[in-house]
């Protein structure tokens, strides 16, 4: 089955700044994929030849099997893209914004008022219809260009940092939002900083740092493939030395650390072997009264993934 | 709004219709509407307190200053309208937006052009009262005025097409500040020229129809048409994105201009030996020369594979990719057109009786001239030719062309006035281009520039001749790479047949 985005040995150079260097990754339909690195990793490049403003100097780039290359205008149709930063013309209310940019993607008569109450329906902005641009927040302004985004009912979803400079409600509002989209089958390849919220929304995230992909896939088998091993904190009434002492001779138990007042150790095996050796602990006279396997989170994914230079 | 009028708002262009939307609501539109319709009003109060309502020419008198207001508008007001208008997309972060619509860059220039021709109209039918009144008044052939008003209609409309190129070569907030400056100093010289022809025109009026004053408006509509039409051809290729094809429209659009101003010339000169409206054409066709022939010599991805798969129809399509090898290959097409102009004109030599005397030899120094922004062109990009990947020296390239041709012009007149010989005080010396096309130099002068110039343009030609074979080998491997990927295409497609 042809993916919904597929980016293909992708290169991008501005002069002799190499900003992306042979990324691949793919999103299918249906999909959230974060994308996510540091400031000037890339990201916003490669969503730029992904939506067809750049271009690559090699590799290529795929939307529902149309190259970016070959028919750049059939790749417009199917894809919407939200830049990181975008103006609003002066002078212009959120239904007249809405109008000419349905225009501007071909609707005609009914059928384009009929779209451009539904994105704002979808999007509640219909109160406001009105309003004049320029007066709106941040977040409806990051509302009134999804719903820009929208207009045409794109598959493919690129979303640069949309949740930028919005405030708590506004983010879960977006992350509604966003579900919603994927629920309707539409593939989301989103940016953002905030790796909390990627993580509650995203099924799968590509990591790129200096123009490079470190790591793509889903943040539970990426934290797997990272480290391999559980890590457990222990802490027992009998002090850590003999909590060290007891583990070492456990089978499944790799490594063994002290920590403030308690023990840390990685352990390889399932949850069950993990039962197992907590038991046999307990049965060495040790008492624990703290046992915690650290779970690691995209941020960690993150910070393990990238070095943090900058290009 | 109603569905008959939501079907038909249709069939706009989306551009016009949010450009007049957000102009109706826009304050900067009301004040300046309003600032020049009250110093139309006034000035028109203050031209008839003191006219005398028994004079012949009250009319003439009237319409003149009101004629003034109305240039002003339509000249200064509307281009620089559509100036920013253009230049607002990218101050306001609104390009990215409008690159990944459905619209092509056709139809955003379009309809930019559209709304500044719907606010000229707007200023017309604000001032056709006060027109009319100078008509009224005795004084003012309606004839005349209507053919001003026409020519004054046109320019505005070209003038604003100029704009909107202008506007678009520079992105970047300096960089138009300094075109701002360009075409404000282009439209006060075009407003100056207009109002003085109409002011000769007027108070002559049997040289109106005549010949003079006629050419010149038609000189002034022929150039800033073609101005426009180079303006909007280079606005289109501006605004498709980097890789694309940025150069073959306004090649295709320069050609015509090139043809039209030859065909200009072949009329006029037949009737009033008047060639200096198709130079100065000509010259503006060759500041877009410099433009070309300072492009990348290289082929972007993109623009390869838009190449023709017939080596034919490649071989054809060569002078009009981009690429500063490729332009000089134009350049040698446009030459060639001069020429075969020339032969023309000596071809269809009217019989000695009815030929203007000198004429044929207007003809030859059009070709001179020709030949001359050749050299100028092709000499001077030529030593850039292999570092144009760097757009540093490709903009170096594009300031040397013309500071080189205006210093040959200038700096012998200055040396000759330093050193008190007075020969080319005037500026009339083999280095002016403009020199040739003047009255006063003789055959015998002419064919010694010939004799030089020849040969001088042939060796310019000899020296591109590696970046005129690279130029060419390129696009043939291009094409040739297209018809082996169609073909390897259509392999897999029998094969996906066959199989299935």
């Amino acid at each position: 089955m042809t993916a919904a985005l597929e980016v293909r040995g992708l290169t991008k150079k501005f002069g002799k700044l190499i900003a992306v260097r042979d990324a691949s990754f793919s999103v299918e339909a249906g999909q959230i994929l974060g994308f996510i690195g540091p400031n000037g990793a890339g990201k916003t490049t490669t969503m730029r030849v992904c939506a067809t403003l750049e271009y690559p100097d090699s590799g290529e780039v795929f939307v529902q099997g149309v190259s970016v290359l070959d028919d750049p205008r059939e790749v417009r149709r199917r894809l919407g893209f939200m830049p990181d930063s975008y103006g609003a013309y002066a002078n212009t209310t959120i239904w007249e914004y809405l109008d000419f940019y349905a225009r501007a993607y071909g609707l005609r008569s009914e059928a384009r008022t009929r779209r451009v109450e539904d994105v704002m329906l979808f999007t509640s902005l219909g109160d406001l219809r009105e309003k004049e641009i320029a007066k709106l927040s941040k977040g409806l302004k990051q509302r009134l260009c999804l719903a820009k985004t929208l207009l045409h009912d794109p598959s493919v979803l690129i979303l640069d940092e949309p949740a930028a400079g919005l405030d708590p409600r506004a983010r879960v509002e977006l992350r509604e939002l966003l579900s919603a989209l994927a629920a309707q089958g539409k593939a989301i390849l989103i940016s953002s900083h905030i790796l909390t919220e990627l993580a509650e929304m995203c099924d799968t995230v590509a990591v790129i740092e200096r123009g490079e992909i470190k790591a793509t896939g889903a943040v539970a088998d990426l934290t797997k493939k990272l480290r391999p091993a559980a890590v457990v904190y222990v802490r027992a009434l009998q002090g850590p030395e003999a909590t060290e002492r007891a583990l070492v001779e456990l089978p499944g138990v790799l490594r063994v650390r002290r920590e403030r007042d308690g023990v840390v150790f990685e352990h390889e095996g399932t949850s069950e072997d993990l039962a197992q050796t907590l038991a046999a602990l307990v049965a060495r006279g040790v008492s624990p009264i703290e046992f915690s396997p650290q779970v690691l989170d995209l941020e960690d994914v993150f910070l393990s993934l990238t070095e943090g230079k900058l290009q | 709004m109603s569905a008959g009028s939501a079907t038909a708002s249709d069939r706009f262009n989306p551009i016009l219709v949010k450009e007049v939307r957000a102009s109706l609501r826009a304050r900067i539109f009301r004040v300046v509407f309003q600032i020049v319709l009250l110093g139309t009003v006034l000035v028109a109060v203050l031209a008839l307190a003191t006219l005398d309502p028994e004079s012949d020419h009250a009319g003439r008198r009237f319409f003149e200053p009101i004629y003034f207001c109305l240039c002003v508008a339509l000249l200064g007001v509307i281009p620089l309208s559509a100036f920013f208008s253009m230049g607002s997309e990218w101050d306001e972060n609104t390009y990215d937006l409008l690159a990944i619509s459905n619209l092509r860059p056709r139809q955003i220039v379009l309809g930019k052009l559209l709304s500044s021709s719907i606010e000229a109209l707007l200023y017309f039918s604000a001032f056709a009262p006060i027109l009319v009144l100078a008509f009224l008044l005795r004084g003012v052939d309606i004839g005349q005025v209507l053919l001003v008003l026409a020519t004054t209609f046109g320019a505005s409309v070209g003038s604003a097409g100029a704009a909107i190129g202008l506007s678009s070569l520079g992105r970047a907030r300096a960089a138009r500040v300094l075109l701002l400056v360009v075409l404000g100093g282009l439209l006060l010289a075009l407003i100056a020229g207009v109002m003085q022809t109409v002011a000769i025109g007027l108070n002559r009026p049997g040289v109106f129809a005549a010949s003079f004053v006629g050419d010149f408006l038609f000189s002034i509509l022929g150039l800033t048409c073609g101005a426009g039409a180079l303006g909007l051809a280079v606005a289109c290729e501006r605004l498709a994105h980097p890789e694309e094809n940025h150069s073959s429209g306004p090649r295709v659009v320069v050609t015509v201009l090139y043809a039209a101003y030859l065909a200009w010339a072949a009329i006029w000169m037949s009737a009033h030996w008047y060639v200096d409206g198709a130079a100065i054409g000509l010259t503006l066709v060759t500041l877009a020369h410099v433009f070309f022939a300072t492009e990348r010599e290289t082929l972007t991805r993109r623009v390869q594979r838009q190449v023709p798969r017939s080596g034919g129809l490649a071989l054809l399509a060569t002078p009009f990719l981009p690429g500063g090898g490729r332009a000089i290959l134009l350049f040698c097409v446009h030459l060639l057109m001069a020429v075969v102009f020339g032969i023309l004109a000596e071809a269809h030599r009217p019989s000695a009786s009815t030929a203007p005397s000198g004429l044929f030899e207007r003809a030859q120094a059009l070709i001179v001239f020709a030949g001359y922004l050749f050299i100028y062109v092709a000499g001077i990009t030529l030593p850039f030719s292999r570092r144009t990947d760097e757009v540093r020296m490709r903009w170096i390239a594009r300031v040397a062309v013309p500071l080189i041709a205006l210093l040959s012009i200038f700096a012998p007149s200055i040396l000759d006035f330093l050193f008190a010989k007075h020969r080319y005080v005037e500026m009339k010396h083999p280095l002016n281009p403009f020199w040739v096309l003047e009255d006063d130099v003789s055959d015998i002068t002419l064919n010694r520039i010939c004799v030089v110039l020849a040969p001088l343009v042939v060796v310019v030609f000899l020296a591109n001749l590696g970046r005129l074979d690279r130029a060419w080998r390129e696009v043939q491997k291009a094409s040739r790479d297209n018809r082996e990927r169609a073909q390897a295409r259509e392999s897999v497609i029998v094969t996906r047949e066959a199989g299935a």
